[in-house]
């Protein structure tokens, strides 16, 4: 019934695509500045930024693996700063203050920017798409719950994204998530400890690639609880507009 | 007669009204109330309460995942290695965050009360014909309906 007016629309809520859904919806900026700090990139994936995101996560990963600023920062907080001067390589160690601080002021721009248009998107109020479909896939909007998907990105980072129609993003965690676990030897580590041999889940891990663990994990676990629930709201708005274009007749005759 | 049913806001609701229009009764027979969901203002600054629906979260996800890091550094030294120690500083740090979170939102908005699944988030009016009644009726409980009341027309 309700024919597309795109290019009627000026601040329009969303987009939907066949491989994601775009929001418009207010986050909080400080929320985003600490995403960015726990890893580079993850406050522009948390605003849907997900190009410029995996960007920065992917330059901020390669800096710190070369500069092995990881392994610094274990021996810097376990008190052995001579052996944290040692392992520093200092080629491009200094880019990474630039990376960092570029990818935080960024995210809370464009935090700020997006709540501005999520204001003006809300008051528009335009029409939204609930779904799509094309040759590479099909979206729609449905309700999802936020708890399983917070459930699936514990399983598997990026399965959570999966399940709220990020496929890019979802994409991208799974190989950011796989790569990360397997260079740092986590799962091995997972089966020594659970076996109660914590000296060989020790031994086992590459300290350097382990410490990329809890952000990627935590945050794929945060950010698919967050898109379930704003996908939720997002259902909730374009049936409240389905119902007022269609069931609201002036020739409804009122009981009273 | 009249049929008021009260609905969340999901795919069964549409069904709903597919299937009644289904047995016969037209479009503008069909009144559809949308409600305003309660708490979903629109200030630009005071989002973690109001606006995106994860005040619960966002506490216990940052202090889980610094405590968690600290977790896993302080594993390389400490006897139980990094899985357990971040495991711990994971489960301690959200628990902190997300207790922390609830005490300020109890605080801060305890006036606002908080939105509950069971609410009605959508009503339906619908006027037919006496013998229709059970039919529409029996279709709106089909289709998940939370309430159906029936009111006799004047």
């Amino acid at each position: 019934m309700q024919q597309s007016q795109a290019s009627v629309i000026r601040r329009p809520k969303s987009a939907i695509s066949t491989y994601s859904v775009a929001i418009f919806h207010l986050r909080n900026p400080f929320v985003t500045v600490w995403w960015s700090l726990a890893y580079p990139g993850f406050g522009h994936l948390r605003l849907g930024s997900t190009i410029k995101g995996v960007f920065f996560f992917v330059g901020e990963l390669l800096i710190n693996l070369h500069a092995k600023l990881n392994l610094a920062i274990i021996y810097s907080f376990t008190g052995n700063f001579a052996m944290a001067k040692q392992v520093l390589r200092l080629d491009l160690l200094l880019l990474y203050c630039g990376i960092l601080t570029f990818a935080v002021w960024d995210s809370y721009r464009v935090a700020l920017e997006t709540n501005k248009f999520s204001v003006l998107a809300d008051h528009e109020n335009g029409p939204i798409d609930p779904m799509i479909m094309g040759s590479a896939g099909l979206n729609s909007l449905d309700k999802r719950n936020p708890w399983l998907a917070v459930a699936w990105s514990i399983l598997i980072p990026g399965a959570g994204q999966l399940y709220c129609l990020a496929l890019v993003e979802a994409f991208f965690m799974m190989i950011g998530g796989i790569s990360i676990m397997y260079f740092s030897h986590f799962l091995p580590a997972v089966h020594y400890t659970f076996l109660g041999q914590f000296a060989q889940a020790k031994a086992v891990v590459d300290w350097q690639w382990l410490l990329n663990i809890p952000s990627f994990y935590c945050f794929s676990i945060y950010d698919a609880y967050v898109k379930a629930v704003e996908l939720n709201k997002l259902f909730d708005q374009e049936q409240a507009q389905f119902m007022r274009n269609n069931y609201q007749s002036t020739t409804f005759k009122m009981p009273i | 007669m009249y049929l008021i049913a009260s609905f969340h806001y999901c795919l069964h609701t549409e069904i709903a009204i597919a299937k009644v229009e289904e047995l016969g009764i037209k479009k503008e027979q069909i009144l559809g109330v949308p409600l305003e969901i309660r708490g979903e203002n629109r200030n630009i600054f005071d989002t973690i309460h109001h606006a995106d629906g994860v005040s619960m979260f966002d506490g216990g996800a940052i202090l889980g995942t610094a405590s968690m890091v600290l977790g896993v550094i302080y594993g390389f030294v400490l006897p139980w290695g990094p899985i357990i120690c971040g495991l711990a500083g994971l489960v301690g740090g959200f628990l902190i965050g997300f207790l922390l979170d609830l005490f300020f939102t109890r605080f801060k908005h305890s006036k606002q009360r908080r939105r509950d699944d069971k609410d009605a988030e959508l009503f339906l009016m619908i006027q037919c014909e006496p013998q229709q009644v059970d039919q529409v009726k029996k279709t709106l409980w089909d289709h998940l309906a939370l309430g159906v009341a029936v009111l006799p027309e004047n």
